[in-house]
């Protein structure tokens, strides 16, 4: 016992260590220092969605927007996935067949859904889902589902005004006229209000 | 003790420390700020210059034990009588290390051409529940920074379409207007800063629904002329855990690198931040005791913020959780100092 007096405090101390080197490892929790860590990882995410962009690898681009996301909170990688899958891989200027784009409008409309809750500016997404839905999955679908979600999601969109960056007056007086007009009108609205958008970007961007 | 400090410092930097120092700080600079290639975050910056305060816990343990080794408890009774300028001396070059570490990590940013964060917010999803289908409560999870806002997205749909315009109230009686097609934003108040939680009442009849999923918290980001201050706080965590790695190797009598371990140990408790509803989810053991631990140590993590969500935490330390943390430092300190018997 005497030789092991002297040793108390150092066991103390080993216990301790060995407890939260435990927990560490458990990742109970994080150690000092993990933060960079995670930096240099997110870091690393970035060139990895930048690759799959480069190369077309659509899903990579989701998987790697969604990895961006979680380890930063930033979750702009992940809107533009989003957008490539669900909009520009479905649209006609690719040249797929209409099951294959539909398959890709899915993909990018369930990956909007998926991530809604946890993007942090989760508005522009809703207007990406909008156009998905209504544009490219339900011509090809024919799913009144599809409609009435894309719907829904624009009108959501709309009564953001746009969300807090693209903030736009227009949006909210469109939102304001669409609590104006009757009930059986409204998805009418919506829809002119959607095609009246994809005419004035597909004009802005021929010019 | 100016020899003391100086001959401590150096055997810490060894013969490459500078160098890699000054390598670790450029590429740290190129990681979180290149215009094509950064992250673009000072956060990020915070969390890879927080890792030279580690390493220096780390190779202080090292170096003590190694003077311990060479037998240097004996040299310092024969030549200093009270036993405090070792330890001092060893605080002081290990602060200054720290310190001038920081600041070196203040040049790359006006010598590089980097583009730096400005001021900026950031947005975080909030817990949203709706109580007697008329009251809207969030859940803010933990300590906020003042300055901070509920941003919500309002569904007008299902009310009159001549009100366009309505005032929102709070427990309190404080009233902000929404408008129809814009996004709602309600300031928090010191009071539901501290509650970490708001509710929010429409008005009875309006028809007005929140949308959960799109429910935020937009919390102030600070740019990078904070960095200065930023840096100054992490010093403020380093320092005690620094002392009390001296209090553990001289007065507790233990191996110094299991010192270092262990104080390394308790500043990660002390910087962990429990994930937001954890609460809710089914507790190991394991992980109550961490809480626990947790609990009852100050609560200085904001002190230690770093990496992308660093906004979060920053300016949420209060006085007196620093004032306690500091005073643990000096009490470690003056331990360290405090000469023992020979066994």
């Amino acid at each position: 016992m005497n030789a092991i007096k002297p040793h108390i405090f150092t066991l103390v101390v080993a216990i301790w260590v060995g407890f939260v080197s435990l927990c560490l490892l458990l990742q109970t929790f994080t150690p000092l220092g993990s933060e960079a860590t995670n930096s240099a990882r997110s870091w690393w995410t970035a060139r990895r969605f930048q690759q799959a962009d480069a190369e077309q690898d659509l899903l990579g681009l989701r998987d790697f927007g969604a990895a961006y996301l979680s380890r930063t909170g930033d979750g702009t990688l992940l809107d533009f996935a989003i957008y490539q899958i669900g909009f520009s891989a479905s649209g006609p200027s690719m040249f797929r067949h209409p099951s294959d784009a539909l398959d890709w409008a899915l993909i990018g409309s369930e990956a909007g859904d998926s991530y809604l809750s946890v993007l942090p500016a989760p508005w522009p997404t809703l207007q990406t889902q909008a156009h998905i839905l209504v544009e490219r999955a339900f011509p090809l679908s024919h799913n009144p589902a599809h409609l009435a979600n894309g719907l829904e999601a624009l009108s959501q969109w709309m009564a953001s005004g746009g969300g807090p960056n693209q903030a736009s007056s227009l949006t909210s007086a469109g939102y304001r006229e669409f609590l104006a007009t009757a009930l059986d009108d409204r998805p009418t609205y919506l829809l002119l209000r959607l095609s009246g958008e994809s005419a004035l970007e597909s004009h802005e961007s021929d010019r | 003790m100016k020899f003391l400090v100086l001959g401590f410092a150096r055997e810490m930097l060894g013969r490459w420390g500078l160098l890699l120092l000054t390598a670790a700080i450029f590429t740290a600079a190129q990681l979180s700020f290149d215009a094509q290639l950064g992250d673009a975050s000072l956060g990020s910056y915070l969390a890879y210059i927080s890792l030279w305060a580690v390493v220096l816990l780390f190779r202080c343990g090292w170096v003590l034990q190694r003077r311990r080794a060479a037998g240097w408890p004996l040299e310092e009774q024969l030549r200093d009588p009270h036993g405090y300028r070792a330890p001092l001396a060893e605080f002081l070059a290990c602060a200054l290390l720290m310190a001038f570490g920081f600041l070196a990590a203040l040049v790359p940013l006006g010598t590089l051409p980097l583009e730096l964060p400005q001021d900026d917010v950031a947005l975080y999803p909030v817990r949203c529940q709706i109580e007697n289908d008329q009251t809207w409560v969030f859940e803010l999870e933990g300590r906020v920074p003042s300055g901070s806002e509920l941003l919500l997205t309002i569904d007008w749909s299902a009310g009159s379409p001549a009100k366009q315009e309505l005032p929102i109230t709070n427990h309190a009686g404080n009233a902000h207007n929404a408008t129809a097609g814009e996004i709602f934003h309600w300031p928090l108040s010191p009071a539901e800063l501290a509650a970490g939680r708001v509710s929010l009442s429409p008005p009875m009849g309006a028809g007005l629904r929140v949308f959960q999923p799109l429910a935020r918290l937009q919390v102030p980001r600070p740019g990078v002329h904070l960095l200065l201050r930023l840096l100054g706080a992490q010093l403020l965590f380093f320092l005690p855990l620094l002392a009390l790695l001296l209090a553990l190797a001289r007065f507790g009598r233990i191996h110094a690198s299991l010192a270092a371990w262990a104080v390394f140990c308790l500043g990660s408790l002390v910087a962990y931040r429990p994930p937001p509803r954890l609460a809710d989810a089914g507790l190991g053991l394991l992980a109550k005791t961490v809480l626990l631990c947790k609990q009852a140590l100050p609560a200085v993590e904001g002190l230690a913020t770093s990496g992308h969500r660093f906004e979060r935490l920053v300016g949420t330390t209060t006085l007196p959780a620093i004032a306690l943390w500091l005073m643990l430092g000096t009490l470690a300190l003056l331990l360290a100092c405090k000469r023992r018997k020979p066994r």
